[in-house]
């Protein structure tokens, strides 16, 4: 092991460990764990957007006025110049040109890739599982294809109802009829199992990230002996 | 309070109300005279009587019904002793009864002599001078203290308004009632000087067994000496009725019981009641019953006696102390009106009493009978006369002047726990077990653990790509989730380049320009493999994607200028969110394009629809998918070790969590 090796080696563990003391209830050297972390990351962040967009995207077009990309790079130089007048009371409404800008440009591409990404394929998917040549198959019915088609159906028209809180005004409170109500809890049920699925994946990932800590912890101390 | 004010009695000085049966006036101290005036009886005018006495003593003596028959004078000699005024009848018209008694009456001193003998001695010694002054000094005394406690009420209620003139918001009613109660402060400094302080194992404050005790040690001494014991007053007074007043005969057999309760430790108080044994601080002895009030004045008296044997030297008061022993010795019935009023009796009574005793053996099985009724209140004065109920609403009263001002504890509140603890224990338990389990040694997952079915889509899909075709990496994920991820992207990775394919890497997180070198030392790819940073993302291959013609003649920064040249684009990400993006803003656009996904087991839900409906071509998550288990840096026994732990966690945490549910909607349902 190189020496650069084992000084990371050390630095690594020395931090785990400083993380590893907030579970006794310490919060001094978690606390400095925690501040390194966000110091260098902002650190080394701020080295790649300088380095990997603001020199090559902006300066480098701006230093050259015969470049074509000139004019297109004033574009990005006057929305950060009005961003930056957000800093001041005066500049506020200012620097809500470019955040409206970017936000309206995030939104229509939301809409139209969750309309042509989402929700058009998992429709024509959900349709596609009725197929009479994906539920029969030399004549003979799938069963197993025909429960998983119902069973998704079920899923996301529950799921839709589970959402769905309109109903009649009585006596101060909404009223949902009654098969309203039977649905959305079917989908309440579904909604369940998949946080109980995220949860053991996230318990799973967490598991995975302590046992490779620990085990390069017992690495590092089984050198010493 | 349940006074009946109708049988009240008016002051002839002042004209103010006062109770029945008060001697003196309680405002301005003048005698009352209708003292002993007969409830129920209407009394006339002194002239009135005395006017119609000899009218009604006319009229008996006119009554007709009443008259003695005339007959002639009988013959005085003939006519026996004591018979007078009996008609006289023939002897043979005499029954047999008369006779009898006639002649027994004859033989014997008295017929009625012995009844009345007792009377006759009770007459002759309430007639003594001595006793009817010890008497009267103990009414008067007893009348003194009820008017100085009277005055000193009053003169407090008096006082009340310039003592409390900072506590304006006090209403008068409680001002009042605080000054018709002593303060907690004087009863400390009353409790102060009534502390029977020792001195050689003698108490200052003498109490009746105390005295009883000396009385008994004097006794046996003189025993010793052979001379003749003295008659014990206690004894003394049991066996004598004493001829005072009816309501001073109650304490006197309370008094006289005390000893033997004391010996044989019996009463026949329920034990229920005993709580109305306990001393009242806080009443006024107006208020108390006559035993109590009579207590109280004993010993304010002795409290002052204290008082002033406390100023004295001790050397002095141990005199005093033998000298009372020798006088009680010499002395065997001690006149002690104040504090002992029932030892009254004098040496000349006992004779009288002990004759009346022999003459009548069977009134004292009427006295203890009559000791064993309940009290009767016409036997207590009615001034001190306290119900029961009204004793309790005096303690309750008492009780609350006594809170009122401090500082009461306010509702509890009620410390959740803070589940410190429990973390604590869960993290260390887990901890414990996953170290137990790295120490043990290494565990590899079994090679025969079967991949999932997107997994096994992705192998297939990786297996139809041939040599020189382009595959696209993007790396976007984090240091946290770099270890599992890699361990699925690198066997992926190795197993491209051994089929021949060409691999462009791209990352769109800053800290993947460092991460990307594990995954490449892991996959076997050289060091200097070029990764380019794509700001922004997918967004930023939107133009290539929509119009690669015009994007093409652009930037030359990003070497990955066109997407269509690739087959496939692996997306290595620890976000659902990204991948979605890149399904959602990329693929509509190129329909050649075929993703695929490398995730942690976390986000593999989210993605599995996309899977479903053939937008992911597939995806590998979790450890079976992936090499993870044949590394040996991973333990695949920590694994389980961690998965059942947890996995005991959530169940005893879904139990707690239904058991504290079920209480709170019990005390919902209760409340």
């Amino acid at each position: 092991m190189s020496p650069s090796e084992l000084f990371t080696l050390i630095i690594g563990v020395a931090l785990t460990v400083m993380v590893f003391s907030y579970i006794l209830g310490d919060r001094l050297f978690f606390g400095i764990a925690t501040h390194i972390l966000i110091g260098v990351s902002a650190g080394f962040l701020a080295l790649v957007v300088i380095q990997k967009i603001i020199l090559p995207y902006l300066v480098k077009p701006l230093a050259n006025v015969t470049d074509p990309g000139f004019l297109l790079a004033l574009v990005p130089l006057a929305l950060s110049i009005l961003l930056v007048l957000m800093l001041f009371r005066r500049g506020t409404q200012a620097g809500a040109i470019p955040l409206a800008f970017l936000g309206g440009v995030l939104a229509a591409l939301a809409i139209i890739g969750v309309t042509r990404g989402t929700l058009a394929p998992q429709i024509l998917s959900m349709i596609g599982r009725f197929e009479p040549g994906k539920l029969m198959h030399e004549a003979q019915p799938q069963w197993s294809a025909i429960v998983e088609a119902l069973m998704i159906l079920l899923g996301v028209i529950s799921v839709l109802f589970a959402f769905h809180h309109r109903g009649q005004a009585k006596a101060g409170e909404v009223v949902r009829p009654i098969f309203l109500q039977g649905i959305g809890s079917i989908g309440q049920i579904f909604i369940g199992i998949t946080f109980g699925a995220l949860f053991v994946g996230l318990f799973s990932t967490a598991l995975i990230a302590l046992i490779s800590s620990l085990s390069d912890i017992i690495y590092f101390i089984t050198l010493w002996f | 309070m349940t006074e009946d004010h109708s049988e009240l009695s008016l002051c002839p000085n002042c004209g103010k109300e006062n109770l029945p049966m008060a001697t003196r006036c309680v405002h301005c101290g003048s005698a009352m005279e209708s003292l002993f005036t007969i409830s129920g009886q209407t009394q006339l005018p002194d002239e009135e009587s005395e006017d119609s006495l000899p009218d009604i003593i006319e009229e008996i003596r006119n009554d007709p019904a009443l008259q003695v028959p005339t007959e002639p004078e009988p013959n005085p000699e003939a006519q026996p002793v004591g018979q007078g005024d009996e008609p006289t009848l023939p002897e043979d018209q005499m029954p047999d009864w008369l006779a009898k008694v006639r002649e027994r009456a004859q033989g014997e001193e008295d017929a009625i002599g012995g009844l009345v003998s007792g009377t006759i001695a009770m007459d002759a010694a309430r007639s003594e001078e001595g006793t009817a002054g010890v008497e009267g000094e103990f009414n008067a005394w007893i009348n003194r203290i009820r008017e100085q406690s009277q005055q000193e009420t009053s003169a407090r209620a008096r006082q009340l308004p310039s003592e409390n003139e900072d506590s304006d918001q006090t209403p008068e009613w409680l001002q009042r009632i605080r000054a018709l109660r002593p303060r907690p402060e004087d009863e400390i400094t009353h409790e102060i000087k009534t502390t029977p302080t020792y001195l050689d194992d003698l108490p200052r404050e003498w109490t009746d067994e105390a005295l009883q005790e000396l009385r008994r040690q004097a006794l046996e001494e003189e025993r010793e000496q052979g001379t003749e014991p003295l008659p014990d007053a206690g004894l003394t007074a049991k066996n004598e009725e004493l001829p005072t007043e009816p309501g001073l005969e109650e304490p006197n057999v309370a008094a006289l019981e005390e000893p033997l309760l004391g010996e044989t430790e019996f009463h026949n108080i329920p034990e229920d009641e005993e709580e109305f044994l306990e001393p009242v601080p806080a009443v006024d002895l107006s208020l108390q019953p006559d035993v109590e009030a009579e207590k109280s004045a004993e010993e304010a008296v002795e409290h002052e006696l204290v008082a002033e044997e406390v100023e004295k030297p001790n050397e002095v008061v141990e005199q005093e102390i033998l000298q009372q022993e020798s006088i009680q010795a010499n002395e065997p019935i001690v006149a002690e009106p104040p504090v002992e009023p029932e030892v009254t009796e004098t040496p000349k009574q006992l004779p009288l009493l002990e004759e009346e005793s022999e003459l009548h053996p069977d009134e004292p099985e009427q006295e203890s009978e009559e000791e064993e009724q309940p009290e009767d209140s016409a036997a207590v004065p009615p001034d001190l006369l306290l119900l029961r109920d009204q004793q309790d609403r005096a303690n309750l009263l008492a009780s609350l002047i006594e809170q009122e001002g401090r500082v009461t504890a306010g509702k509890q509140v009620i410390r959740k726990p803070s589940g410190r603890a429990g973390r604590l224990v869960v993290a260390l338990l887990l901890l414990i077990g996953l170290i137990v389990s790295i120490l043990i040694g290494p565990a590899a997952i079994p090679t025969d653990t079967p991949k999932s079915l997107p997994a096994l889509a992705l192998s297939d899909q990786i297996q139809t790509l041939v040599e020189n075709d382009k595959v696209l990496v993007v790396l976007d994920y984090q240091a946290a989730t770099s270890r599992e991820l890699e361990s699925l992207t690198a066997p992926l990775l190795a197993k491209l380049v051994t089929q021949g394919a060409q691999l462009s890497f791209l990352t769109t997180q800053p800290s993947g320009l460092f991460l990307a070198q594990s995954l490449l030392e892991q996959a076997g790819l050289p060091e200097t493999t070029p990764v380019d940073f794509l700001p922004g993302s997918y967004l930023n291959l939107i133009g290539w994607a929509v119009n690669p013609t015009i994007s093409a003649t652009g930037d030359e920064l990003v070497k990955v200028k066109n997407l269509y040249p690739f087959k496939l684009v692996l997306l290595v990400s620890d976000s659902s969110d990204n991948i979605r993006g890149w399904l959602e803003q990329i693929a509509p656009w190129i329909e050649s394009l075929r993703f695929a996904a490398v995730t942690t087991q976390m986000e593999a839900p989210v993605i599995a629809p996309y899977f479903d409906s053939g937008q992911l071509v597939g995806y590998s998550a979790g450890v079976a998918d992936g090499n993870l288990g044949a590394q040996t840096s991973f333990n695949y026994r920590a694994y389980r070790v961690g998965l059942l732990l947890m996995l005991v966690m959530l169940l005893l945490g879904m139990i707690s969590k239904g058991e504290a549910d079920a209480i709170r909607k019990e005390e919902e349902r209760s409340e």
